[in-house]
């Protein structure tokens, strides 16, 4: 009943809500209703994307972090200090603060933001031009023909020989010869270049030591697999038999070939390892230089790796140490952002890596000046291990540039200093970003460094022409000689370091033309190789020091021709006062041809006496002068000549 | 959310002048003209009541007499309830009367049993007094929903329209419309129950 009351009590609603909720009605009620749903819908819509707008926002105006991303999972590693140093090094802090600055900001910036950062920009060139007294060693056969820096530290060569033969390496083809004047002949040959899909030798790169025995010879091999990159194959190779000569063991090494070395029974391979930017530090192959030897990976201990407080590079200079016989490991080292130089004397290994300092002064100048620091390894004992450091102005040219001569390392290095002023014009174009002509230049200076102390003990600093670089140095004991040059004209300076508290400097004054190479030739000597008076001649050029300076004794120019800066491409023969090379000639029908010449420094005059053709690159031309006869080597060419 | 202002065309309000004109009048045009302008609307909320058109046309004729014998004294402003009204409370009697036939598959009988919820415990009356308060509870409730609940509940309530029909015609689903009936139930009792009101 009750219900039924209620059901009729409805019948006491307002007229008006009746009429409202009448069937009739129904279709504009509908209507407005879906037109309010539609209106809440776009509500929320607008709302969405307000928020979405907020997020966006927050999103980019949200500044980036500034930090390298943590590394501390892998503090257990015993390359954790390196792996730090790595992720710092590689870490590239975004040139924007935030994604608006991204992304957004540039679509309307189209100004040049140049800032000039600082770098190695000063990184010398790679010339190994070498100048090293010829020795022979003598014993059981092997006769060293190659020009070494230092005195029982053998460098690789494409040309060795023994008491009977000559071996020379023709891209990738180990060749034998007779050593027999007008009857010499090959007598054997192996090729070594073995081509395959996934890998490619560089074979213009490759290089060989004969043992001491004369029995085996020591490829090191530049090539480069898909899978690893760069690397470098020591094959050893038996060449008891030079007509039946064949491999009798092989060495790989991931890396790039920077230098080797023999030192009695140890080969000291030198490579470089590029660690990438995006490295997986839970994969130490990828950070760790490692070598593969009879099918067992060895990596480089985390105690023998040098790396200084800051990177400047992500590349190792990496040392490697095998038996000669048995090419088995028997040591390694590593030097972290050194991959400029390398020099190797009787004790240690030197690298150096070049940086540039800046500095914004109060004066609204900024000052870039370029630095290198050498670090060292002592190898003579059993185990590699570091032996200190030191910065200097000026970057190193050569391994030329370095000696060691009693404890005491003798440096030379360019120095270049830049100095200038940055203002931005009204306008936003780049070319509104005007600087003031530097202020600066390159000089020379000379150091000592004490190495039980690694101490500068003396130095002459701003020794040349203000402007002018290094072009060439030599240290022969206590004398250096320097040649700098600016364009086509250098001084040849002689430094007496007999008394380091008393360094006497002489030099020629400006004469034309400079000197690539600077060679001591015995007698008070000094030969210099390079260019003439054009950019065209090739100039031989024989100094002695005077009471008053340093004097040219004689020359010998060709025009309209070309040589090579490759040191190991001379033959220097102080005992004849012989000094032969390659050179390429411009034909008066414009037809360029090879040539070697070989000249005799007759204390007056450098004379001609042999000028042949001879096929191949300047710089793998090789001669070696035997009883009389001068053997010359070339791409597939081979001849002798008689020398009267 | 703010309910609809119901604007009544000034046209349809003329009409329905003119129609109670010619019931004070007592012209037999009357009868014509609220056939012709109301009978639809009166045969709707009867069928909804009774779920037979013969039963729903028989309300509706009763109407059109209980018109003309309530036209004059009244003169009522909104002629569309004040037949609806009329067909209404007819159908109703019609279906407690009979409601052993139980036509429309009990549809009818669900409007009743929903409404039931809403009944506040307490004696019945019939005082008029009681009955004032009634309306004015009512009205108070109806008042303080929003336009779309209103009509819903009284779409239901008043008119017994089926929910799939006001689901239909407002663009709601059915559930929804459960959902809205069942809450404003619960509403109209609590308010029923805090108005003090008893049936």
């Amino acid at each position: 009943m009750k219900k039924e009351k209620l059901l009729r009590a409805m019948d006491l609603a307002d007229e008006k809500f009746v009429e409202e909720a009448s069937p009739e009605r129904a279709k504009k009620v509908k209507a407005s209703w879906k037109t309010r749903k539609r209106e809440i819908f776009w509500r929320s819509v607008a709302a969405c994307f307000t928020g979405l707008e907020v997020a966006a926002g927050c999103w980019l105006f949200i500044p980036f972090n500034t930090a390298p991303p943590s590394v501390a999972q892998y503090a257990d590693s015993d390359y954790y200090e390196v792996i730090q140093k790595l992720n710092e090094y590689n870490y590239v802090e975004p040139t924007e603060k935030n994604n608006y600055e991204k992304y957004i900001e540039g679509i309307f910036d189209i100004a040049l933001k140049g800032e000039m950062n600082g770098g190695a920009d000063f990184a010398p060139g790679m010339d190994a031009e070498q100048d090293v007294p010829t020795e022979g060693i003598g014993d059981a056969g092997y006769v060293e023909i190659t020009d070494n820096q230092e005195a029982g530290v053998i460098e690789a060569d494409l040309i060795k020989r023994t008491n009977t033969h000559i071996f020379y390496l023709d891209e990738g083809i180990l060749r034998a010869f007779t050593i027999a004047g007008e009857e010499s002949k090959e007598v054997g040959y192996l090729e070594l270049d073995e081509m395959s899909e996934t890998k490619m030798n560089y074979v213009s790169q490759w290089e060989f030591y004969l043992s001491a025995d004369g029995q085996t010879a020591i490829i090191v091999a530049s090539c480069f697999t898909k899978q690893d990159g760069a690397c470098i194959d020591l094959i050893a190779v038996d060449v008891s038999d030079p007509a039946k000569m064949e491999v009798s063991g092989r060495v790989s090494v991931n890396g790039g070939y920077m230098s080797s070395r023999l030192v009695g029974e140890s080969v000291l391979l030198i490579t470089e390892f590029k660690v990438n930017s995006n490295v997986d530090f839970g994969n130490e192959e990828e950070y760790i230089p490692q070598i593969e030897t009879n099918g067992e990976s060895q990596t480089v201990d985390a105690d023998n790796i040098v790396a200084p407080e800051t990177l400047t590079s992500s590349r190792y200079t990496v040392v490697w140490k095998l038996d000669q016989a048995t090419l088995e490991l028997t040591g390694s080292a590593a030097f972290l952002s050194y991959s400029d130089q390398i020099y190797v004397s009787q004790e240690h290994i030197f690298a150096t890596r070049t940086f540039t300092e800046r500095r914004d002064e109060k004066d609204g100048y900024t000052s870039r000046k370029s630095m290198t620091e050498i670090s060292a390894l002592s190898y003579a004992g059993a185990v590699m291990e570091p032996a200190g450091s030191i910065v200097i102005e000026g970057y190193v040219k050569d391994q030329y540039s370095l000696d060691e001569e009693d404890g005491i390392l003798r440096v030379v290095t360019t120095t270049s200093v830049s100095r200038w002023k940055e203002y931005t014009g009204d306008g936003v174009d780049s070319s509104d970003i005007l600087l003031e002509p530097s202020v600066g230049g390159t000089n020379a200076n000379l150091y000592c460094i004490d190495l039980g102390t690694w101490e500068i003990v003396a130095e002459v600093l701003q020794f040349a022409p203000q402007g002018e670089v290094v072009q060439s140095v030599r240290f022969d004991g206590r004398l250096a000689y320097v040649c700098t040059s600016v364009q086509l004209s250098d001084p040849v300076f002689f430094f007496d370091l007999s008394d380091l508290s008393n360094i006497t400097v002489k030099d020629t004054g400006t004469i034309e033309g400079f000197s690539s190479s600077l060679v001591n030739f015995g007698n008070g000597h000094l030969l210099g190789i390079g260019r003439g008076s054009s950019w065209d001649s090739v100039k031989i050029e024989v100094y002695e020091e005077s009471a008053d300076g340093v004097i040219s004794v004689c020359a010998y120019e060709l025009e309209n021709a070309e040589y090579s800066t490759e040191y190991k491409s001379y033959y220097i023969d102080r005992a004849n006062q012989f000094v032969g090379l390659g050179v390429y000639k411009y034909g008066e029908n414009k037809y360029a041809t090879n040539e070697y010449i070989l000249l005799l420094f007759d204390g007056y005059n450098l004379v001609e006496l042999v000028n042949v053709p001879l096929d191949g690159s300047l710089q793998d031309l090789r001669a070696v002068y035997i009883d009389g006869y001068l053997y010359l080597f070339g791409y597939k060419d081979f001849s002798v000549e008689k020398v009267v | 959310m703010k309910g609809l202002e119901i604007h009544v065309r000034e046209s349809d309000n003329v009409e329905d002048k003119k129609i109670v004109e010619l019931y004070w009048e007592r012209s037999e045009a009357a009868i014509s003209e609220t056939q012709k302008r109301y009978g639809r609307y009166c045969h709707y909320i009867a069928y909804n009541i009774l779920y037979s058109h013969e039963d729903a046309e028989e309300c509706v004729n009763d109407t059109y007499i209980k018109a003309w014998n309530a036209m004059p004294p009244h003169r009522p402003e909104r002629l569309s309830t004040f037949l609806g009204k009329i067909t209404r409370n007819t159908a109703l009697d019609r279906y407690l009367s009979d409601r052993a036939k139980k036509r429309g598959e009990g549809r009818t009988e669900a409007v009743l049993d929903e409404l039931a919820q809403c009944v506040p415990d307490g004696k019945t009356s019939g005082c008029m007094a009681e009955e004032l308060a009634l309306k004015e509870a009512i009205n108070g409730f109806l008042r303080s929903l929003s336009s779309q609940k209103r009509i819903i509940f009284l779409r239901r309530y008043w008119y017994m329209s089926p929910i799939r029909e006001i689901a239909e015609d407002y663009g709601l689903s059915e559930s929804n419309v459960k959902v809205t009936l069942l809450r404003t139930r619960n509403r109209l009792k609590v308010y029923l129950e805090k108005e003090g009101i008893e049936l």
